[in-house]
């Protein structure tokens, strides 16, 4: 026997024990992992979660600092325009202020509370993935989470639905994540209009679209939309986001209009998560 | 030795956590650059072409740190970097074999290519685990991602060249 050949073949077996070694310690340590997966991330989130908070939190003040340099031209503009849309606003407060008087006693006869139909759970923004935005809170199954749950702002704006839940941290996926589905409508400017419904649909990268509207709705730009609640998994009448601009295409059935959504990383500090929603 | 690999792990950590809150802040139109993808990358580059020590190593901590901060069943992106580890080492060796000096152009394409293996890869993975998370979108953001991602490869390139982190042996580094 060639010893040179016998030395040749000996380390080639000892490369592909090794290789085989290898792929078979990969495959149980892999496995193992996801045997233990729920404990393992929520641990490594406990343990995360006041250092994301601090960058959380250093960030926003950091991205706020640059861009003040960054928008500084736009800034007189902006408030140009917020003053005249104020105006318009204190307008209608004033026309609302007698239907609130109104209202004020309604609720005296009848005891009815709309607050009381939900029951929220507080919860800060450790993390947000924007390859799937997917935002991660500290509030999980020990706090009464569960899958499907909405996740609104204080300001009753949408962000999403709870997505998966670990003990101590849950995952909530954005209105705009592509696989995100949710039905709208956008009432109409006055009582008598009947409201136009569609879906919106996540475009990935924080955006959404309005989707399934009618070729002969009138929408324009500056409408906003709310939750219809038909799916059922959000109560109606939340703020999803407002119309930008419209495409009608007369070649299809239905216009395909892009919105600016509401909820706002940069404003996502505190969240709520409705865990008692019955629908009307 | 093994404070090297402690460094290593405890950077890939705040890399991580730097991505997931701090850089979220700073997106440009929802598109961040993942950090650690790139320091992973620029382990991959500056390492041997012969040794895997730390290409393994930084594969299991990376890997295992992308799939905690994500919606990934874990070791996905783990078995996804120690194949990519392979490829650009392969790929490394063929350019030192043919010319002894590395350029700029070698590394930005290489990280280019290694950007899109993993993405292209992963999807097809989420195509059989998880198909509401597979996207095969391709449009303008590519851009963004690439460029964005790319920017700060390069100032870690300059950052490894200066220092000369991991130079084990006399390379010679130029522009072009």
């Amino acid at each position: 026997m060639n010893t040179l050949t016998g030395v040749s073949i000996n380390k080639k077996d000892n490369i592909f024990l090794k290789i085989i070694g290898g792929l078979v310690f990969l495959f149980i340590f892999i496995a193992v992992l996801n045997v233990f997966q729920n404990p393992i991330k929520n641990f490594l989130h406990i343990v995360s979660s006041p250092v994301e908070k601090y960058f959380w939190d250093a960030g926003d003040n950091a991205s706020v600092f640059f861009a003040s340099f960054i928008n500084a031209r736009n800034i007189a503009k902006e408030n140009e325009n917020l003053k005249l849309e104020n105006q318009g606003l204190l307008v209608e407060i004033t026309s609302l202020q007698s239907l609130e008087k109104e209202n004020e006693a309604l609720k005296t006869i009848t005891a009815i509370g709309r607050d009381q139909e939900f029951k929220y759970v507080m919860a800060g923004v450790t993390g947000l993935n924007t390859a799937e935005d997917i935002i991660s809170i500290n509030k999980g199954s020990a706090d009464g989470i569960l899958a499907g749950m909405p996740v609104i702002s204080e300001k009753k704006v949408v962000f999403g639905r709870v997505l998966k839940v670990f003990k101590n941290f849950s995952e909530v996926m954005l209105i705009s994540n592509k696989s995100n589905v949710l039905n709208v409508k956008i009432p109409g400017s006055d009582e008598a209009e009947v409201p136009v419904y569609g879906v919106t649909r996540g475009n990935g990268n924080l955006g959404i679209y309005l989707d399934l509207i009618p070729i002969d709705s009138n929408i324009n730009a500056g409408d906003v939309l709310v939750t219809s609640s038909l799916e059922g998994t959000f109560p109606k009448d939340l703020l999803i986001g407002k119309v930008q601009e419209t495409d009608k295409n007369d070649l299809k059935p239905f216009q395909t209009i892009k919105i600016e959504p509401f909820f706002n990383m940069k404003e996502a500090e505190n969240l709520f998560v409705i865990t008692d929603y019955k629908t009307r | 030795m093994w404070v090297k690999y402690l460094v290593i792990a405890a950077l890939f950590y705040i890399f991580a956590v730097l991505q997931n809150s701090f850089l979220v802040h700073f997106n440009i139109l929802g598109i961040i650059p993942n950090l650690v993808l790139i320091f992973y990358f620029l382990l991959l580059f500056f390492e041997k072409t012969d040794k895997f020590h730390l290409g393994i190593f930084g594969a299991f901590i990376a890997g295992f740190l992308l799939d905690i901060f994500s919606h990934y069943y874990l070791g996905i992106s783990i078995v996804l970097l120690v194949f990519l580890m392979f490829v650009v080492k392969k790929i490394l060796q063929i350019l030192w074999d043919r010319s002894d000096e590395y350029s700029i152009i070698y590394f930005i394409s290489l990280f280019i290519l290694y950007l899109i293996s993993y993405r292209v890869i992963l999807n097809v993975c989420m195509l059989f685990l998880s198909p509401p998370f597979a996207d095969f979108t391709v449009n303008w953001a590519l851009l963004i991602v690439g460029a964005y991602n790319l920017l700060f490869a390069l100032i870690g390139f300059y950052f490894f060249d200066k220092f000369n982190i991991l130079s084990g042996e006399d390379r010679q580094l130029k522009l072009f």
